[in-house]
């Protein structure tokens, strides 16, 4: 019999015998990933025909066995719940395309009572949702014995697809998310490959030295599930803004108290920020603070010019009237001893120019 | 201050909305422009580069209907939110009546939300106003995206005189309409109290 690979499509032809025993595993020649073929799949037919990626069914994704609570879950029911824009459409148009069952919610409350009713695998939630937020409901599910293992994936807004554009700093649990401009070209890969990673029974492979290539999926388990998060808050070093969020630039005690899901940092280096907030007094903290704000706004404003200046090494020299504009005003705002006993504003655009190299990886 | 005019019988009343950069100042007007009946509404004058960065000032004028026999009309304008531009927002507060507080709810924005209503606090002093006097209210703005500071933590840190305050999404028009009338409700209070 010839199935097909469920993470990259790859047709593979099975030897029926070895599904005696009702069930095997088999790998992807083209993908390595490895999954259960059980006696009775599906078949897909080995002559040619017209290959419709579309069409391939959710079912074909291989359901294993479901332990505790999770296995009450609908491997094919998704649950879409958007204030009803032209987005909704889409996502429906999308996951019926690939042939899962969707149900629709437009607002909050029916949308949590909607999963803990019909249990869908998936819970795609806008994070905007009128009577109650995606992301007050997916810190719901989460926290939930009963609904954690509901994948859910947020749907976020951007407000200009090139200047504005940021990390999240916590998906409040939820598995993922997507900016609504991005719906079309990763909706169907992320549904499909957080299936697999959190359904997919697979047992850690060693790979073999012909296959460096191959990754071995990440099995989001109870435990992992801190680790994942925790990769996801490395990538924050990516953003603009966060970039003055580093810890070595101590924030005010009030404003370090609220941050949300802040990186992970060393001990040692938490104890030389406790330190130094400890030792300043607030007018050193206020002029810190006001330098942070004012290369911000220059961070904000001028994001390609930021980006090329670092990436060329010119920054200084394509923000030039930026940067002066900005160090007129902290002079002019902060107090003459302040600014006769340290340079609070050099320091903070050094550190944005390092916290930003990071990010890009230079 | 409001304007009478008792030969026109009209009451012009001003409104600023003030907020750090990029925080959905000038997208409340657009969205109050947009939802606005032609009649109602004077021609939105936007002063901003190609980038949109507001320059000095976005107005809207708007007609709120009678009262007493006055035809009330609200003058709406936003302020350049930018640390840089504070001689035209202190420009901007001449005269006014009531303020707007338009926060970004994104946590990396507290800052230049601290910052911006402690400036505001500065500015309205240096006119002879007193935040805690004049009509005021607060709209926590970009509720839809995920990285944002809950509620509560917003109101400790920017509203402990717990002033009134919205949630918007001033793109989608959520919570605009709620605080300007909020505002406006504001403003026609002290009106009446003065005329008494």
């Amino acid at each position: 019999m010839v199935i097909k690979c469920p993470k990259c499509g790859e047709r593979i032809e099975v030897d029926e015998e070895a599904l005696l025993t009702g069930e095997a595993k088999v790998r992807c020649g083209h993908c390595y990933a490895m999954f259960a073929v059980k006696k009775g799949a599906k078949k897909t037919p080995a002559t040619k025909e017209p290959a419709k990626e579309a069409a391939e069914p959710a079912h074909e994704i291989p359901r294993p066995e479901l332990k505790g609570a999770a296995k009450d879950i609908n491997l094919n029911i998704i649950l879409v719940a958007m204030d009803g824009d032209s987005a909704s459409k889409i996502i429906n148009e999308i996951l019926v395309e690939h042939g899962f069952e969707v149900l629709n919610a437009s607002d909050g409350r029916t949308a949590l009572s909607l999963i803990q009713e019909k249990r869908p695998a998936v819970a795609i939630l806008d994070v905007g949702l009128p009577q109650m937020f995606g992301f007050e409901i997916s810190e719901i599910i989460k926290n939930s014995e009963k609904l954690k293992d509901t994948i859910v994936i947020l749907i976020a807004s951007i407000y200009d697809k090139t200047r504005y554009k940021r990390e999240p700093q916590s998906l409040f649990g939820a598995d993922d998310y997507i900016e609504k401009h991005h719906i079309r070209d990763s909706l169907i890969s992320k549904v499909k490959s957080l299936l697999e990673t959190n359904f997919s029974e697979q047992p850690p492979v060693e790979p073999k030295a012909d296959e460096k290539e191959y990754k071995a999926p990440i099995l989001v388990e109870k435990g992992d599930y801190e680790e994942k998060r925790a990769e996801e808050k490395i990538d924050l070093s990516k953003n603009d803004v966060a970039a003055f969020r580093s810890d070595e630039i101590s924030l005010p005690p009030d404003f370090e108290a609220m941050a949300v899901e802040q990186p992970p940092v060393q001990k040692e280096e938490v104890v030389k920020t406790k330190e130094k907030v400890e030792k300043l007094p607030p007018e050193h903290e206020k002029a810190k603070r006001f330098a942070r704000i004012i290369i911000s706004d220059i961070a904000l404003y001028n994001q390609k010019a930021v980006e090329n200046g670092i990436r060329n090494n010119k920054f200084y020299e394509i923000l030039k009237a930026e940067i002066e504009e900005g160090r007129k005003l902290y002079k002019e705002r902060v107090l003459p001893e302040i600014l006769a006993a340290t340079n609070y504003f050099n320091e903070t655009l050094e550190e944005f120019i390092r916290n930003k190299r990071k990010s890009l990886n230079l | 201050m409001s304007f009478i005019n008792y030969s026109a019988r009209e009451i012009n009343c001003k409104i600023v909305y003030y907020g750090p950069g990029l925080g959905g100042k000038t997208t409340n007007l657009q969205y109050i422009y947009k939802k606005t009946s032609p009649d109602a509404k004077g021609k939105m004058i936007s002063l901003a580069t190609e980038t949109e960065r507001t320059l000095f000032f976005d107005f809207l004028p708007l007609a709120l209907g009678m009262i007493r026999g006055f035809k009330t009309r609200f003058h709406l304008y936003t302020v350049p939110g930018q640390v840089f531009y504070d001689a035209s927002r202190k420009l901007i507060l001449k005269g006014v009546d009531g303020v707007v507080f338009v926060a970004d709810s994104q946590v990396e924005r507290m800052e230049a939300n601290i910052e911006s209503l402690e400036n505001l606090r500065t500015n309205l002093t240096e006119q002879g106003y007193n935040l805690d006097a004049i009509s005021f209210c607060i709209q926590y703005n970009k509720r839809d995206l995920p990285n944002v500071v809950p509620v509560e933590e917003m109101n400790r840190v920017l509203n402990p005189r717990n002033v009134p305050w919205f949630e918007g999404v001033a793109k989608d028009g959520r919570g605009v309409f709620d605080t300007l009338k909020e505002v406006a409700k504001q403003v026609l209070m002290e009106l009446k109290k003065a005329g008494r």
